[in-house]
């Protein structure tokens, strides 16, 4: 589903890459980790499956097609069928939960009645019902997370990207935010998440690629240590 | 959306409003001393009526006249005496409608003051015409004045558009950069560039209208007030020209500066919401 095939990224010429020949291949479905230090090149490898940055050489495709060609108007649309969670949530305080994620639906300018309906039903997946009507800076850490969650599961995507979505929050709030990226993962989403939580990790016995200094180290099922 | 924007996008319209006007009223004098102008093609006493009527046929069918009349020297001796008022009885005592000094003409009026010296040159070339005159400096003048004011007056609305445009960028900038990261968001949820665009452009589009209509409110009490003094002292302009009215200049003022503003309005967001696109 997703291949990378040499990309390697380097952003100034005088520069060290920030990727280094990646090969790897992801199957639909299938839950990863990406993990590494600061500086191994798990965002950069995150943010080239959202085209936000392009490989200095290589290709990259996803569901068969080259997403560095795509063309600009094409973008948002390749964009909607990837779901994207971050370590600092980025919500939205002037919203409420439920328009904040409510608001992922309008701006791909969904069917209002398909918004009244699926976003209560999304705010009961990730165990937030009764905080509809609450501003962000009231919830937990925690609570954010599973609302930012909430947002970027609401349009279907068939991929989810999630970079270092544990970062801010304590090993049980992480335990249980894993969890709920299992359980959508075994709904057919194909979950991806960059993180140094090894503990986690080695919790899940997932898939774990290993990268460093932009090269891939380790491509393991099972847990960073095994 | 600040007042201290919608003031300063006010003041600059205010000044592109003055140019205007001015513009407005030297188009409108313009048009008027146009449509003053003639050629007097004065004609052979012993011009025949088969040349007089080709003269006249010839000259009417000319792309650039606008009508063709014909003068007796009667009538030329009645018109010229009436126009010098009661003296003339005295001095044109010796002369009576059978002797009149002044020959048989025909007025050519022109459409615009271009071609005149090109429908000059073939009226005197065609037989039977005596003479033909026009007032040549008046019209390279008028000519001439009009190309400087249409220049300085282009040039300096070019200068006070741009300045607008700066100010609605700047103002819709802020804004951009204050949503900052709801446009992020956006962008990775898969936002189309024109869904994140257009509310940013209907505020600029906003500002530009709302800075149009205040300033159309200044102008019009100004051109009032400027209109009163000058009606009021000036009793005649050149060539019998007046000013333009003000109920006139307001309305085409108003007109314009609406789809001005929306119009700078748009440019400037579109071009402060530019980078943030790059997501």
């Amino acid at each position: 589903m997703i291949t990378f095939q040499n990309i390697s990224k380097r952003y100034d010429e005088d520069e060290n890459y920030a990727l280094r020949n990646i090969n790897l291949d992801i199957k639909q479905g299938e839950f990863i980790f990406i993990v590494g230090k600061s500086g191994a090149g798990k965002s950069t490898l995150m943010k080239m499956l959202l085209r936000e940055v392009y490989p200095t050489s290589g290709t990259l495709k996803v569901s068969g097609k080259n997403i560095m060609k795509l063309k600009e108007k094409e973008l948002p649309y390749y964009r909607r069928k990837i779901g994207v969670v971050f370590q600092d949530f980025r919500l939205l305080e002037s919203k409420t939960v439920y328009e904040n994620i409510s608001f992922a639906m309008e701006i791909v300018q969904a069917n209002p009645k398909k918004i009244q309906q699926l976003t209560p039903k999304i705010l009961n997946t990730v165990g937030l019902r009764d905080k509809a009507r609450k501003y962000p800076s009231t919830l937990s850490g925690g609570e954010q997370q599973r609302v930012a969650i909430a947002r970027s599961i609401i349009n279907s995507p068939n991929i989810l990207i999630c970079d270092e979505p544990t970062g801010n929050l304590d090993p049980v709030t992480s335990a249980g935010i894993m969890d709920l990226l299992s359980d959508i993962n075994s709904m057919g989403t194909t979950v991806i998440i960059a993180t140094h939580d090894i503990t986690m990790v080695d919790r899940m016995k997932r898939r774990v690629i290993v990268l460093d200094k932009g090269h891939l180290v380790s491509d393991k099922i099972g847990g960073y240590y095994n | 959306m600040s007042i201290a924007s919608v003031l300063s996008v006010v003041s600059a319209l205010v000044i592109v409003g003055v140019i205007f006007t001015i513009v407005i009223n030297v188009n409108h004098i313009i048009d008027q001393i146009e449509g003053n102008l003639e050629i007097k093609v004065y004609l052979l006493d012993d011009a025949t009526q088969l040349q007089r009527d080709y003269i006249y046929n010839n000259l009417l069918a000319d792309e650039n006249v606008e009508s063709v009349t014909y003068e007796s020297r009667q009538q030329a001796l009645e018109n010229f005496k009436a126009s010098l008022g009661e003296d003339s009885e005295y001095l044109f005592s010796g002369y009576t409608d059978g002797n009149s000094p002044i020959p048989d003409s025909y007025i050519v009026k022109l459409k615009t003051p271009e071609n005149i010296h090109d429908v000059y040159l073939k009226a005197v070339e065609m037989d039977g015409v005596r003479d033909a005159v026009y007032g040549e400096q008046t019209v390279e003048k008028l000519l001439s004045f009009t190309k400087f004011t249409n220049i300085i007056s282009w040039v300096i609305f070019a200068i006070l558009s741009l300045i607008a445009v700066f100010i609605i960028f700047n103002t819709i900038k802020l804004t951009v950069f204050s949503r900052k990261n709801e446009i992020t968001i956006m962008k990775y949820v898969g936002a189309t560039n024109w869904y994140i665009r257009i509310p940013f452009i209907i505020e600029g589009s906003l500002l530009g209208v709302f800075g149009a209509l205040i300033s159309v409110l200044i102008l019009r009490s100004l051109y009032y007030f400027v209109y009163g003094i000058l009606i009021g002292s000036l009793t005649t302009l050149p060539l019998g020209a007046t000013l333009a009215s003000p109920s006139a200049v307001i309305t085409q003022i108003f007109v314009y500066f609406v789809l001005y503003g929306i119009l700078l309005g748009t440019i400037g967001s579109s071009f402060s919401i530019k980078k943030f696109l790059h997501v």
